[in-house]
């Protein structure tokens, strides 16, 4: 359902070319995993499909729609029916866990008892009941990383794009929450494109798993596991 | 790095350090008109001059406040006023010290003080700046309350500057009952107020008032600039009051540091010379020795009839009116 | 020598030669409070009290305002010419106040219908607004360039960016702008050079008339009380109210530009500089009109030469000091040594707030004394007038270089056994270099710029220039006094536009 084809893209005034014609097919619900080196433009994806920036050269489609081509972004992020988890999450510190959760439902102008009844749910989804009126500076690591994904997940986005969302969390950590993102995803049918360096993790989520190097696509393959 | 820091800390230090040969003036004249004076003392005589100017015409009177505040360490030697007044205050604070300068004999008595704390020279005078074209002339300070001349008059805050000092001469000369009734008719005759003696006589240069009761500076200065103006010294008349004349003062600080020299500048102020500078200089002040030249424009001091007040007297009054101005002025 | 002691011993600097005077005065004014009272009970204290009170919320509302908007603008969007429009809006703050409002004089003349606007409310609420707008601009701009890019866009995922904008980026640089609103209060509650050209009756003015025309010092004291309160009111604000809600401050590789329509960026871009020479050239249109010709600049520059150089001087060497103290403060002050670090902090901003007149006052009545004659009588009194105006500026911008730094960096060099002297010579000081030379500028032109306590303290013999050109008011020629103040601004603008192309040629290289 979204497929990106023959994309070239380098940040204006640089003549380093980040991607090198990428092809990419994602289908819907499916769990898609990137991995690669630091530097090997895997943010770079993530922010062309969220509509952040525009391909230098080439097109992006959402069910064979033209959403951008050759530099041009015919549809603003907040048009597009995704979602996003930040490598650092980008939880907003001047509101607190129910205003970060919350935000998404209150642009849509949702009426406001749905709104409450939706963070309610989504916030013990991801574990974390009555934490409505914590600040955000307040919280754990693991529990910010749980807002996150609940304030990315509430607006039942169509797609979910990951940036390495739980690089920064210990071993045990990372294992639980990993597991967590892979049965909220079974249970909500959302398509995840989920970005890492950690080969463990790529191959518990991903069920593709996506090798880049250097802005093309090296490899590509169906994990065996599943 | 910290050998700079104590090189500057040092220079700092140096670039205060009192010579001996140097004297301490402060000084309420503009420094525009007093500054070359000063540094033709300094050419004459060799002594290093510091100074401290005033800032604005009557307002900010930082120089006085200074002297009153170092006056349990005095730094100034000399204190040149452009007015009396301020030199009453001064020695009703016990701020002064008396001398008795050779060149004050030539002085008229009226403008010194009676135990020669300071003494008077070159002085301005308040006069009338009028309109050419003003129908009614006034010749008197008691026209602004001639009904005659209803509205076409207009004269400075009397709160500020030498607009007070005239005032309160007034209130010593009249008495407090005749000077009241007085200010009460200027007020009902609708005379406007102007911030500043200057803002008068651009207000009569323009036209947009008749006359005004300025310093000679003021009027004289319009009039040199070629706007359409004249003078009337007002009170000139047998068993008239007479002109309201405002000399510089000079005066010795107490417990001052380099009084030699401040002695020498006491002198050179009140010479002939200096009288006769400030008199060709644009101020216009008119000198108060007699045979010394004075501004073309202006009368000399032994032509007119002038106001005889004591300036101590005067003073006390300035105090006194305060409260009674203000609400004079708030109705 | 350890470095409790060390920063106490700094502390007790700070306090004996700037606290302690303004808290002398307060004591000698307990007691006195009828006095304060019979003040305010007076017309003109009551109506100059209100006067500047209104002037000075509706000047800091009209700066925060827009100041505000012009930072977001020049921060957020991509429109061409921001540099020369920021320039071009910092001029006013580099100088004297009075140099604006008189320009204003020479351009309008004192009659007629914009003269009578411009002297009294309109007039002096141009002047000031002119002068503080950088402050909010600045600000906005600075915060801005430290909000993370990725908290926008996690916004721009769900609204579009009227609601980005309204919702994430002002609310997070709200701090700045509660800052400058506070700061822009204080400022122009204080000043009274513009109003005293302008004639219009503002509070620091009459209680400077009270401690003048009167020679009452008792009620120049108590006058200043209020504006002591004043400035405590902000100084409670600051470290209760603000300090926990400044987030931290990182540098990030990119900001998020709101991208503008061409036509929309035209006519920003037009707008702007329309403003910003009605305001900033016009007032210099008029000095320069006023000058005529090449002969009258000579001539002013001849008579202005001493001051100049004194001027100069003060401002250079004083820079050079407080630069020094401002990086020492600024290090106790982000060790967090116990109390001393917090007092330390609380003293610079306190008698950065404390209006210059009472500072000035303070001063005076402090250190003029028999037996430290030495300070009174040399420069040395004018310095310590800067240094406890201005220490606060350099200090906080060394800070904030300080916190941009790895903690890591420290506890490298402690594991090999540094001390704190050591650290601070090889790891703070090496890693200052570019903001000391900034906070070098900072003091050099806000030293050459001031007059307020200069004109106070100064010893005779020592004017700087902008207390000659006040002086020179007085009944001086009004072409040289035109002349004058383009002088004062060339002096400043000139080793001001050095300075920005050495630091370009820098940071190329
Ligand atoms: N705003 C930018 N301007 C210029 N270059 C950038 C910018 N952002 C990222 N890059 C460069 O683009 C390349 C790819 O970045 P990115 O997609 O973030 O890689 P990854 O996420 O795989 O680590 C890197 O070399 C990075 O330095
Ligand atoms: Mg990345």
């Amino acid at each position: 359902m979204i497929s990106i084809e023959d994309v070239y893209f380098n940040h204006l005034d640089e003549s380093k070319e980040i991607l090198k014609g990428l092809n990419l097919q994602i289908k819907s619900a499916q769990r898609v995993v990137i991995i690669g080196a630091s530097g090997s433009g895997k943010t770079t994806i993530l922010r062309l499909i969220a509509g952040f920036i525009a391909p230098t050269k080439g097109l992006i489609k959402f069910d064979e729609v033209i959403i951008a081509k050759d530099a041009k972004s015919y549809l603003p992020p907040y048009k597009r029916g995704i979602s996003m988890v930040f490598q650092d999450l980008a939880l907003w510190p001047h509101m607190n866990v129910e205003e970060n959760v919350a935000f998404g439902l209150k642009m849509k102008n949702i009426p406001k008892n749905q709104i409450n009844e939706d963070v309610k749910r989504y916030l013990s989804m991801v574990d974390l009941q009555n934490y409505n009126y914590k600040r955000i500076e307040n919280l754990s690591g693991g529990e910010q990383q749980r807002v996150a994904l609940a304030r990315a997940l509430i607006v039942k986005p169509k797609i979910v794009l990951m940036d390495e969302p739980l690089s920064s969390l210990d071993e045990d950590l990372n294992k639980q929450l990993r597991r967590k993102i892979v049965s909220l995803q079974k249970k909500l049918g959302f398509s995840l494109l989920y970005v890492t360096h950690n080969k463990e993790e790529a191959k518990e989520i991903g069920e593709r798993i996506i090798v880049m190097k250097d802005g093309v696509i090296r490899e590509k393959v169906e994990n065996v596991r599943l | 790095m910290s050998r700079i820091i104590l090189i500057c800390l040092l220079s700092f230090l140096t670039l205060g350090a009192s010579q001996n040969g140097s004297v301490t003036v402060y000084v309420s004249q503009d420094q525009v008109f007093s500054e070359p004076i000063l540094k033709d003392f300094e050419k004459e005589t060799g002594i290093k001059v510091k100074a401290l100017y005033d800032s604005e015409e009557s307002k900010s009177t930082g120089v006085m406040n200074r002297l009153l505040a170092e006056k349990r360490n005095p730094q100034a030697d000399i204190y040149w006023a452009n007015e009396p007044i301020r030199a009453e205050i001064l020695r009703n604070r016990g701020i002064l010290a008396p001398y008795k300068s050779p060149n004050a004999k030539g002085i008229d008595k009226v403008f010194k003080s009676s135990d020669n704390t300071w003494c008077g020279f070159s002085a301005r005078v308040r006069l009338f700046i009028v309109h050419k074209d003003a129908i009614m002339k006034p010749y008197s300070v008691m026209d602004y309350a001639n009904s005659a001349l209803e509205g076409k008059g207009v004269i400075a805050n009397p709160l500020f500057g030498t607009s007070t000092s005239h005032i309160s001469a007034l209130f010593t000369y009249l008495g407090e009952k005749t000077a009241k009734a007085f200010m009460k008719k200027m007020k009902i005759n609708n005379i406007a107020i102007s911030t500043s003696n200057g803002e008068s006589a651009d207000f009569v240069a323009s036209g947009k008032y008749d006359f005004a009761l300025v310093d000679s500076d003021d009027a004289i200065s319009r009039l040199r600039s070629g706007k359409p103006v004249e003078f009337i010294y007002p009170d000139q008349k047998d068993r008239q009051m007479g002109v309201f004349v405002v000399p510089n003062a000079v005066m010795l600080i107490k417990g001052a540091k380099h009084s030699t020299n401040a002695k020498k500048l006491f002198d050179y102020l009140l010479s002939r010379d200096t009288e006769a500078k400030l008199a060709k200089a644009d101020c216009a002040q008119i000198p108060l020795h007699k045979g010394v030249e004075g501004p073309k424009e202006l009368k000399s001091i032994s032509d007119l009839r002038v106001m005889q007040v004591d300036y101590a007297q005067v003073a006390k009054e300035m105090v006194k009116i305060q409260p009674y101005l203000k609400d004079w002025l708030a109705k | 020598m350890s470095q409790k002691l060390f920063s106490w011993i700094v502390f007790t600097i700070i306090f004996f030669i700037c606290v302690s005077p303004v808290a002398v005065m307060v004591i000698e004014a307990i007691g006195k409070e009828d006095i304060l009272i019979q003040l305010l009970h007076s017309k003109e204290s009551l109506d100059s009290f209100f006067n500047s009170l209104i002037l000075s919320v509706f000047v800091s509302f009209m700066t925060t305002l827009i100041g505000t908007l012009v930072g977001l603008i020049l921060g957020k969007t991509n429109i061409s010419l921001k540099k020369a429009i920021l320039f071009l809006m910092l001029i006013p703050l580099l100088l004297p106040p009075y140099i604006l409002a008189l320009g204003w004089v020479d351009m309008l003349g004192v009659v007629g219908f914009f003269s009578e606007l411009l002297f009294g409310f309109l007039g002096v609420s141009l002047v000031l607004f002119t002068l503080y707008l950088p402050i909010p601009v600045l600000f906005v701009l600075f915060y801005l360039k430290h909000i993370n890019p990725h908290l926008e866009e996690a916004a721009y995922i769900y609204c579009d960016k009227k609601y980005v904008l309204s919702r994430v980026t002002i609310p997070l640089i709200l701090p700045s702008i509660i800052l400058s609103f506070l700061l822009v209060f204080i400022l122009s509650f204080g000043e009274y050079s513009v109003a005293n050209v302008l004639r219009y009756s503002v509070f620091p003015l009459e209680s400077f008339v009270q401690f003048s025309a009167f020679y009452n010092f008792d009620g120049a004291i108590m006058m200043a009380m209020p504006m002591l309160l004043i400035a405590l009111f902000v100084l409670f604000i600051e470290q209760f109210y603000l300090e926990k809600r400044i987030f931290k401050y990182k540098s990030f590789d990119y900001i998020h530009i709101f991208k503008l329509e061409n036509n929309q960026k035209i006519y920003i871009v037009a707008i702007m500089i329309f403003c910003a020479f009605f305001m900033v050239v016009v007032p210099f249109w008029g000095l320069f009109s006023k000058i005529g010709s090449v002969d009258i600049f000579l001539i002013a520059f001849v008579k202005c030469l001493d001051s100049l150089l004194h001027s100069l001087l003060f401002a250079s060497v004083s820079a050079t000091i407080l630069t020094f103290f401002a990086f020492i403060a600024a290090y106790i002050v982000y060790s967090k040594v116990f109390l001393v670090s917090k007092l330390i902090d609380m003293s610079l901003i306190f008698l950065f707030i404390v209006p210059s007149t009472v500072l000035g006052i303070a001063l005076i009545l402090f250190w003029n004394r028999p037996w430290i004659d030495f300070v009174y009588t040399s420069v040395l009194i004018v310095f310590f007038g800067y240094f406890a105006k201005y220490l606060f500026l350099g200090s906080k911008l060394i800070q904030h270089r300080f916190t941009q730094m790895p903690y890591s960096m420290v506890e490298a060099a402690m594991i090999f056994g540094a001390d704190w002297k050591k650290i601070l010579k090889y790891i703070f000081l090496p890693a200052s270099y570019k903001v000391l030379g900034v906070v070098f500028i900072v003091f050099y032109i806000f030293i050459l710029r001031e007059n307020t306590i200069t004109m106070l303290v100064y010893p005779p013999g020592y004017e700087t220039l902008p207390v000659y050109i006040v002086t020179q008011m007085a009944n001086g020629k009004e072409e040289i006094i035109a002349a004058l103040c383009i002088i004062m601004t060339l002096s400043a603008l000139i080793p001001f536009l050095l300075a920005m192309m050495l630091f370009r040629k820098k940071e190329r290289a």
